[in-house]
């Protein structure tokens, strides 16, 4: 029973991590009408930027390092959309998925040479997990979650009551009525980049926080980020938040009666069965905000 | 009425999608204040030239003058804050944004948001059912809630010209009396309207001028009354048309 436990919190901790990136991954889906191929370097990149500000000689505070990470995926983002998807606006959607397989290629190899193709982690102390009744959680995770919910809290105000929120909304809505009222598509686009870029960030220094850091760390998680967009239905914002959080518990709870090795095949099989059986998606399929 | 200066003017307008040439040396005007009425047969080209008006297509030749400025070359922004505003044939409302959230985005371009909530209440009060249901997403509305609906969100910017693409297109009979009698109220209420409908008998009743488009050309126009009896526009443009076929 506390092992079954155990292994819910992980995997809502997993998950919780997970729906930042599939977040990010359905708003561009929304907007630009394509799977970025390159959303895991987004992701990889935010977890070796933030590695790169905490180690010497830097050696700046996790929370700072996290901050200057996103920063840096943002740039990141707004370079690639200049410079690759932006030129290629009005081509179909598949030219454009080549091209972000391309730049998801490019961004592994580069970090590959530049950090070495070795496993790393964050500096972090060791530090004792804190028992609640069955379970037990670690600082470090507690405060994954704390920052994952909170970053999902600040995208659901920002969705709901900005203006720039709304205008995104719109244009995944009806991209034509909302250019009839005024909206600019490139100005939500590059908003919709600043967003996306910076949920990838925050959930690749969360994801290397929880485990480690390696140059291909993006491809597995754009997997588990593909599946749970398709489980919310593509393009549907809080279908991708709890799609997230199901992959992330089903790995964790998967593993319990399946070797561990198969752990990271869940999220393809996840892949497989939606895009067989219902490739519209299973969950929010109804829900107000897309 | 016809020596008033027109609000809006188009001029020898021809243009199309891609390659593919839709209009040709379409000629047609607004005065201040009217009802004008575009019919003619389906495919004949009336949603592509509410869609040039408004800069959707760049025209391949002539100009549209609106309120004494050429805005040919301009992009729809411009049109949305010197005061025009296109109602769509179809898609004219975010179906997954709540009522109130659709007609904030009508509103886009009001950036203050105390004139914003102002005219949101207008709408609300010509129109209480949407704030019955405000909180609702717009895709829980019937086909004529919808039209007023997109009709509000197209009043958000107090607009001075409302270009209408087939308002009543799918509605019952007295949906469609009563999104034509929103129609004559605006009118009233000092907006000129350039209406596109199939429903041609009710929407010349309504109008006071009149134009026939076939095959993206000018074919016929007048005052609404005398299109009305002309012998050749009742056979070939009204034949059929109207409230019958829609009858069950
Ligand atoms: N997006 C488009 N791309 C290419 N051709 C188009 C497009 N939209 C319309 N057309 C063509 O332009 C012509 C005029 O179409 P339009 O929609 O303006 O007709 P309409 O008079 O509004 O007809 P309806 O009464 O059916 O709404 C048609 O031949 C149509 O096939
Ligand atoms: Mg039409």
């Amino acid at each position: 029973m506390s092992l079954f436990l155990q292994s819910l919190l992980d995997g809502l901790i997993a998950g919780s991590i997970y729906a930042l990136f599939a977040v990010g991954l359905t708003l561009i889906y929304g907007t630009l009408h394509f799977i970025n191929f390159a959303h895991g370097e987004l992701i990889m990149a935010g977890a070796y930027f933030a590695y790169l500000f905490m180690m010497p000689p830097l050696h700046l505070s996790p929370f700072i390092s996290g901050g200057c990470a996103i920063v840096g995926v943002v740039c990141l983002a707004l370079l690639m959309d200049r410079s690759v998807f932006s030129p290629l606006r009005n081509a179909n959607s598949l030219l454009l998925l080549i091209a972000s397989l391309g730049i998801s290629l490019f961004f592994q190899n580069l970090a590959q040479v530049i950090w070495g193709a070795e496993i790393r982690t964050f500096p972090f102390p060791l530090e004792r997990g804190i028992s609640l009744g069955p379970v037990v959680i670690t600082p470090v995770q507690a405060w994954i979650l704390i920052i994952a919910a909170g970053a999902i809290f600040l995208l659901y105000l920002f969705l709901k009551f900005t203006r720039a929120g709304k205008a995104i909304r719109s244009v995944s809505d009806n991209p034509r009525l909302a250019k009839t009222f005024g909206v600019e598509t490139e100005r939500v686009i590059r908003f919709v980049w600043i967003v996306a870029a910076s949920l990838a960030a925050v959930g690749g220094v969360l994801y290397a926080a929880d485990t480690n850091l390696e140059p291909h760390m993006g491809t597995i998680n754009l997997v588990r980020a593909f599946a749970a967009v398709l489980l919310g239905g593509v393009g549907n914002v809080w279908g991708a938040l709890i799609g997230g959080i199901v992959i992330g518990l089903s790995e964790n709870l998967g593993v319990l009666i399946l070797p561990i090795g198969y752990k990271d095949a869940i999220a393809f099989c996840v892949i497989i069965l939606l895009l067989l059986f219902r490739p519209e998606g299973i969950l929010g399929v109804r829900w107000g905000v897309r | 009425m016809e020596n008033r200066i027109p609000i809006l003017s188009i001029e020898h307008l021809t243009t199309g999608y891609a390659r593919i040439q839709v209009l040709t040396d379409i000629r047609l005007e607004v005065f201040p204040s009217e009802i004008v009425c575009i019919i003619g047969p389906n495919g004949a080209g009336k949603s592509t030239i509410l869609k040039a008006i408004y800069g959707f297509l760049p025209p391949w030749k002539g100009r549209i003058v609106f309120k004494g400025e050429d805005i040919s070359h301009l992009p729809v922004t411009h049109r949305v804050t010197r005061g025009m505003v296109l109602v769509h044939q179809d898609q004219n409302i975010f179906p997954s944004l709540t009522i109130q959230e659709n007609l904030e985005m009508g509103g886009y371009l009001v950036t203050k948001p105390s004139s914003r909530k102002a005219r949101t209440e207008q709408i609300f009060e010509m129109f209480p059912f949407l704030r019955a249901k405000r909180k609702h997403p717009a895709r829980s509305l019937s086909g004529g809630e919808r039209q007023l609906l997109a009709i509000g969100m197209a009043l958000m910017t107090n607009p001075e010209l409302i270009l209408l693409d087939e308002p009543s297109m799918g509605l019952s009979p007295q949906m469609m009396a009563r999104v034509f009698s929103w129609v004559n109220q605006i009118h009233e209420a000092g907006k000129a309207i350039l209406m596109v409908e199939q429903n041609a008998k009710q929407a010349l009743e309504i109008a006071q001028r009149g134009y026939v488009f076939d095959l993206g050309k000018n074919r016929f126009e007048g005052k609404a009354a005398a299109l009305l009896d002309d012998p050749e526009v009742k056979t070939v443009y009204l034949g059929g048309g109207g409230m019958d076929e829609n009858l069950p």
